[in-house]
C-alpha cells in the first residue's frame, strides 16, 4: 500500500486532498524569504574588525535567522507526504549558497594562507609550461595546477586570485548531483537522500574544498564512486534483499552484453571511463587515489562490488605513478617512518598545535570542529543500527564510511590524515546519519496482515519525528558555523597585505624570507620557488616559543648572511594575518612589536615596503653584521 | 537542450577567445566549458550513461579529460593552452552534433 492511499480521509487546507496543498508549499514562501534575509545579512556584514570568533561575531542576527528559517523550511518539506525533487534541490543549493558564498562576498580576498601557495604553483606552471619536481611536492602531482593554468589562459585572467575565493561554492555545488547519483544507486529512500545531501553541506567543516588539488580530487573521487555504485555495486535495492552475488552477475550480464546499436559493451566503456577519471585523480592528488582504491578494495573483499580485479587495476595506476616520486616524498615527508604508527597518525592538527597556550575562543573553535566530526560519526553508527535490516546497503555504507581509516596505517599526511579520512568518510557517514533525521521505511517482509499498513505507520512516524531533522540539522550547523568561520581573524587576508606581498614577490630579487609566522599570503606568484621561507616565531621555528630580544634583527641578519653567503638578499615579512594567527597560537603581539622595532632600528635591514597590512625588510647582498660568524646556526628555509 | 546549450557555450567562448575579450563573462563561460562541454560530447554519444546522468557524469568526464590533456602538455613541454582549448572545443562540437543527430535518428527512425 502506498503512502498516498492512506491519506485520502484527511480534510482541510493542509490536507493532501486539497488541490491547493498539492500546488503550494509553505517552503515556496519560506525559502525565498530566507534567501532575502541572508542577502540582507551579508550586505550588512562589516569585516573591517573581526573578533576572537572570526566572522561569527560580525555577522548580523538576520544572517542567523535566515539559516534558521531555511532549516524550518527544509523540515517542513521533508515531512511532506511526497517530496518535491525540485524544491528539495533548491533547498540543498540554497544551503550551500548560504554557507559557502558568504565568505567570498564579505571578504575581498580568498581565505586561508595556504590558498596563496596553490595560486603560486598555478602561476609557475602557466609561466614555465613545465614542471620542476625538485621544487616541492605539488610539482609531482600537477593535475589540478595544469588545469587551473589552462583555465587562466582561456578565461583571460592574469592570476587565479581573480576567482579562487569562489572555489568552495563551486565545489560544494558540484558535488551535490554526484552525491545524489550515489545515493540513488544505493537505493536510499528519497527522503534520506535529501537529508544526507543537506547534512553533507552542513558538516563539511574541514575546508578542503578551497582552490586546491583536494577539491578537484573530491569531485573526481565522487564521480568514480557514482559510476561504480551505479554499474558495479552488488548490493540490494532498499528493502528488497536479494543475493548480492546473483544480482551482481545479472547486472554484469546485462551490462557486458552489447546492445544491437552498440559497437562496444556498456561495461567496457565504463571501465575505460573509470580508468580515465582515476588516472586524472592520480595525477591530481597524493592520497585520494589510495583512499578510493581502499574503499573499493574492501567492498570487493566482501563481494559487494564486481569485478574484483578493478581495485587492483586502479591501484596499479596509482602505484606505478608513485614509484618514481617515492624518493622525494620519503625524504621530505618520511613515508616509511610513518608506516604502522596508526595512533600518532590519527591525531588531528589541533593536537600538534596544542603545545602552545591557546585562548579559550580558539579552543572552542577546535572543540566545535572535533565535536562535529564525532557527532557525524556517532549519528552514522546510530543510523547504521536503525538500518541494520537493509543488510548489504548498510554494510556497503559502513565499509565506505570507515575504510578510509585504513590509510592512516600508512602515514599521517603531514598531520592532516584524519582530516582527509573525515572528508572521504563524510558522503557515506551522512548517508547513514540521514536515517536518524528521517524515518526508515519498514521492509515489506515485516508487514503483517490485518494490522495497520506499513505506509500509514510511516506517515504517523513522519509527523512524530518531524523534529528530528531540524534539531539535528540545527546542531550540526551551529558546530559548522563555529568551525568554519571561527578562525577567520587569521584565515582572512587584507587587500593591502596581499597587494604588498604579491608585488614584492613579482619584482624583488630572489632570496630567503624570514616570515614572522607562516600564516600569510606568501608564494602566490610564478616566482614562488625563489623565496624559500623560515618562520621566526612559533613551535619549531628559529626562536621556537622564546621571547625575542631587542637585537633580534641582528640575529636574523647573522643567520641570513650565513645562509646566503652574501650572494643574495634576504627578507623579513610581517603581516597583519601573521599577528592575528600569533595571538591564537601562543605568539603575543608584543613579540611582533619587538621584531618590527628591532628591524626599524637596524643598520643592516632596509625597509622595502610598508602599508596597513604588511612590512617587508631587505638585507642587501654582501651585508655581514659586525662579529659575523660563518659557523653559527643556519636556519632551514623551505619552499612552503 | 543540454547539447544545444553546450554548442552555444562553446561557440561563444571560441568567439570571445578569438577577439581577445576579457571579463567576468569569459571567466564564467570558461568555467561552464571546463565543467561540462567535453564530457557532454562523450555522454551525448553514450546512450546508457546519458539516460542515467546527463550532467553530473559529463562534469566528471570533462574535468578528467582536461586534467589529463593539460598535464601531458606540461610533461612533454608543449604548453599551448589556447591551442588545446580550440582543439577540445572543435572536437566537442563535432561530438555534440553527432550525438544530437544520432538521438534524432533514434527518435524519429530511419527516413522512408
Amino acid at each position: 500500500m502506498s503512502v498516498a492511499q492512506n491519506q485520502g480521509n484527511r480534510t482541510g487546507f493542509l490536507s493532501p486532498g486539497n488541490p491547493l496543498y498539492k500546488q503550494w508549499h509553505i517552503s515556496d514562501a519560506l525559502l525565498p524569504i530566507s534567501l532575502v534575509m541572508w542577502a540582507v545579512g551579508v550586505a550588512r556584514t562589516d569585516t573591517k574588525v573581526l573578533g576572537p570568533y572570526g566572522l561569527l561575531s560580525v555577522l548580523p542576527p538576520v544572517f542567523y535567522a535566515a539559516i534558521a528559517l531555511l532549516i524550518v523550511s527544509v523540515a517542513i518539506e521533508l515531512t511532506r507526504q511526497q517530496l518535491s525533487h525540485w524544491r528539495m534541490s533548491v533547498h540543498a543549493a540554497a544551503l550551500v549558497v548560504m554557507l559557502y558564498a558568504t565568505a567570498p562576498i564579505v571578504y575581498s580576498q580568498g581565505r586561508y594562507s595556504w590558498l596563496y601557495k596553490t595560486v603560486g604553483v598555478v602561476q609557475y606552471m602557466g609561466a614555465h609550461g613545465s614542471v620542476n619536481q625538485q621544487i616541492d611536492i605539488y610539482q609531482s602531482w600537477p593535475g589540478f595546477f595544469a588545469l587551473a593554468a589552462w583555465f587562466d589562459k582561456v578565461a583571460g585572467v592574469s592570476s587565479p586570485l581573480a576567482y579562487a575565493k569562489w572555489a568552495q561554492l563551486v565545489v560544494e555545488l558540484a558535488v551535490l548531483p554526484l552525491l545524489y547519483l550515489i545515493y540513488e544507486a544505493l537505493s536510499l529512500p528519497t527522503r534520506q537522500r535529501w537529508a544526507a545531501l543537506l547534512l553533507y553541506s552542513a558538516a563539511n567543516w574541514v575546508a578542503q574544498d578551497y582552490f586546491s588539488p583536494q577539491a578537484l580530487a573530491t569531485i573526481l573521487s565522487l564521480g568514480i564512486m557514482a559510476m561504480v555504485m551505479r554499474w558495479m555495486y552488488a548490493g540490494n535495492s532498499w528493502g528488497r534483499y536479494v543475493s548480492g552475488r546473483h544480482r551482481a552477475e545479472d547486472k554484469f550480464r546485462a551490462y557486458a552484453d552489447k546492445q544491437p546499436d552498440e559497437r562496444v559493451s556498456h561495461l567496457t566503456l565504463t571501465f575505460i571511463a573509470l580508468i580515465l577519471v582515476y588516472s586524472a585523480l592520480t595525477y591530481t592528488h597524493e592520497i585520494s587515489p589510495y583512499i578510493v582504491v581502499t574503499q573499493l578494495g574492501v567492498l570487493s573483499v566482501v563481494s559487494l562490488f564486481r569485478p574484483r580485479w578493478l581495485p587492483f587495476a586502479l591501484g596499479a595506476v596509482a602505484i606505478i605513478y608513485f614509484i618514481p616520486r617515492f624518493p622525494y616524498v620519503n625524504s621530505h615527508w618520511g613515508v616509511l617512518s610513518a608506516i604502522g604508527t596508526f595512533f600518532s597518525n590519527v591525531a588531528p592538527p589541533s593536537v600538534a598545535e596544542s603545545s602552545t597556550s591557546i585562548p579559550s575562543s580558539q579552543l572552542l573553535v577546535q572543540h566545535c570542529a572535533d565535536g562535529l566530526s564525532v557527532l557525524i560519526w556517532v549519528l552514522s553508527f546510530v543510523g547504521a543500527w536503525l538500518r541494520r535490516r537493509s543488510r548489504r546497503t548498510v554494510a556497503a555504507l559502513v565499509i565506505l564510511a570507515y575504510s578510509p581509516l585504513i590509510v592512516l596505517f600508512a602515514g599521517a599526511y603531514g598531520d592532516e590524515g584524519i582530516l582527509r579520512v573525515y572528508l572521504f568518510s563524510l558522503p557515506w557517514s551522512v548517508a547513514l546519519a540521514a536515517a536518524v533525521l528521517t524515518p526508515t521505511p519498514g521492509l515489506p517482509i515485516k508487514s503483517r496482515q490485518g494490522r495497520e499498513g506499513g505506509a500509514s505507520r510511516l506517515f504517523r512516524r513522519l509527523r512524530v519525528e518531524a523534529l528530528r531533522a531540524p534539531v539535528v540539522l540545527a546542531v550540526v550547523l551551529v558546530l559548522f558555523l563555529v568551525a568554519f568561520f571561527g578562525d577567520d581573524q587569521w584565515n582572512t587576508m587584507s587587500d593591502s597585505e596581499v597587494t604588498a606581498v604579491t608585488s614584492f614577490e613579482q619584482t624583488a630579487p630572489g632570496g630567503p624570507v624570514f616570515a614572522a609566522v607562516g600564516n600569510a599570503p606568501l608564494s602566490d606568484t610564478a616566482r614562488y620557488n625563489l623565496f624559500p621561507v623560515a618562520s621566526v616565531f612559533g613551535s619549531g621555528s628559529i626562536l621556537d616559543t622564546k621571547k625575542p630580544q631587542s637585537d633580534i634583527a641582528t640575529v636574523l641578519a647573522d643567520q641570513a648572511a650565513r645562509y646566503t653567503s652574501g650572494d643574495q638578499p634576504a627578507y623579513v615579512i610581517v603581516t597583519s594575518s601573521m599577528i592575528a594567527y600569533g595571538q591564537d597560537y601562543g605568539t603575543p603581539a608584543s613579540y611582533f612589536s619587538i621584531l618590527l622595532n628591532s628591524l626599524a632600528r637596524s643598520k643592516y635591514w632596509k625597509l622595502v615596503t610598508t602599508n596597513h597590512g604588511a612590512a617587508i625588510y631587505e638585507l642587501p647582498p654582501k651585508t655581514f653584521p659586525e662579529g659575523f660568524n660563518k659557523n653559527g646556526p643556519t636556519p632551514y628555509f623551505v619552499v612552503p | 537542450m543540454l547539447d544545444a546549450a553546450a554548442i552555444v557555450l562553446s561557440v561563444l567562448l571560441l568567439a570571445l577567445v578569438f577577439v581577445g575579450w576579457s571579463g567576468p563573462l569569459r571567466v564564467l563561460l570558461t568555467a561552464a566549458f571546463a565543467f561540462f562541454v567535453p564530457g557532454r560530447a562523450i555522454v551525448g554519444n553514450w546512450s546508457r550513461m546519458g539516460q542515467w546522468s546527463e550532467a553530473a557524469v559529463s562534469m566528471v568526464l570533462s574535468l578528467a579529460i582536461l586534467v589529463l590533456l593539460t598535464t601531458v602538455m606540461l610533461w612533454i613541454h608543449a604548453w599551448h593552452p589556447l591551442g588545446l582549448f580550440q582543439a577540445v572545443a572543435g572536437l566537442s562540437l563535432v561530438g555534440l552534433i553527432i550525438g544530437m543527430a544520432r538521438r534524432r535518428r533514434r527518435t524519429h527512425g530511419p527516413e522512408q
